[in-house]
């Protein structure tokens, strides 16, 4: 019993595991945090994921326990540096549409994300997701007017940070 | 379309090939250790717990249990010690049920409130026991105090000489009271400071977005 639930779960998660990366490139900024943030929101999922109940889509419910494990549950490790070094983390575009400038203001974006604090963090991440923002309040427990509001006010700070 | 619309599509089309996690490690990760602050406040919880129930046995030994015979103050202390770990095995509840809402799938308000309120059971029980500790050592001082034969006997048990000063004892032990209280309650505040740091510098910010 447990391990077909084991295994349901392994499957889920691997087909979306992209979401838990996205998280941790947020919210981290080398590979050794990376993984240990991994490693704990995947903990907190399989925790919750007796409690899943299908209500939302397991990819919704997938960003709400990572970002829940990200600012509140998640003590960070020894490993986790205070400065962001630009060269730890490269990331590549899976599309060869992009030139290297775009990938270059994509180095410059997180480089801006990781000087915002966790809300704001959460918030850019479910704007940049295209999450609707009726998904961003529910997921944060605020409403909608707000998120909205918030969310605007963490775009002109990224534009300020990005065009110094 | 401004600058971070534009990026919104490049930032969808993310290579995540490099940090993939294959399924034999994510097996495993399901059986590894939490580093979770939950984890955390429910072990210094239960240590708080189990602080306040030794702190009980060590004033409830023969020597003490002897004293308050001698002075005919026994029944009030039992009196006193049933009350105490009946209110004890309240709070043990009531943090417990609080333990169990703490959940990753809430949303983000609702479970740093939660995480609070769990705390908050223990915190309050650290007070609650703080102010009863005053209060019994009020009434068994003072009646320790207005016998000659009990401060005879008083001065007997805690090998103080039958002719030193009563106005100093009663000056010496209040001074170290307030001094006991007054330290642990500074430690505690910067235990728990240090312990919800990070969550109440998030809290805040959500509360912000309301006003």
């Amino acid at each position: 019993m447990t391990n077909n639930l084991e295994q349901q779960f392994v499957k889920l998660l691997d087909e979306n595991q992209n979401i838990i990366h996205k998280v941790c490139r947020v919210y981290t900024n080398n590979s050794d945090a990376h993984k240990d943030l991994f490693q704990e929101i995947t903990i907190q999922l399989w925790k919750a994921y007796p409690k899943f109940r299908g209500d939302s889509k397991f990819s919704t419910w997938m960003y709400r326990v990572g970002l829940n494990t990200a600012i509140t549950l998640y003590r960070k490790s020894k490993r986790q540096i205070q400065t962001s070094d630009i060269s730890d983390f490269h990331y590549k575009l899976e599309s060869n549409e992009y030139d290297g400038e775009i990938e270059e203001q994509m180095q410059l974006l997180y480089k801006a994300i990781h000087q915002l604090n966790d809300i704001e963090k959460a918030l850019i991440l479910l704007y940049l997701e295209d999450k609707p923002y009726k998904e961003i309040a529910d997921l944060m427990g605020i409403t909608e007017v707000n998120a909205r509001v918030k969310v605007n006010r963490i775009k002109l700070k990224l534009k300020t940070i990005l065009n110094p | 379309m401004d600058e971070l619309d534009k990026l919104k599509d490049a930032w969808k089309s993310q290579d995540y090939s490099k940090d993939k996690i294959s399924t034999s490690d994510i097996y495993k990760m399901l059986h590894a250790k939490s580093s979770s602050y939950v984890k955390w406040i429910f072990y210094i919880s239960v240590l708080e717990f189990l602080l306040v129930i030794i702190l009980n046995l060590v004033f409830d030994n023969e020597k003490y249990l002897k004293l308050y015979d001698e002075m005919g103050i026994h029944n009030l202390i039992i009196i006193v010690s049933v009350i105490s770990y009946g209110i004890m095995i309240v709070f043990m509840y009531l943090f417990y049920k609080n333990y169990r809402k703490i959940c990753g799938d809430a949303d983000a308000k609702t479970l740093m409130q939660n995480i609070f309120r769990t705390r908050k059971t223990v915190k309050s029980y650290i007070y609650f026991n703080i102010s009863f500790f005053a209060i019994t050592s009020f009434i068994l001082f003072y009646h320790i105090f207005s016998s000659d034969k009990n401060i005879s006997i008083y001065k007997m048990t805690s090998n103080v000489p039958e002719d030193f000063s009563t106005t100093y004892l009663i000056i010496g032990i209040v001074v170290t009271m307030i001094l006991f209280i007054g330290i642990f309650l500074l430690f505690y505040r910067v235990i728990y400071g240090i312990l919800l740091r990070r969550l109440k510098r998030n809290y805040k910010e959500l509360k912000q977005l309301e006003n």
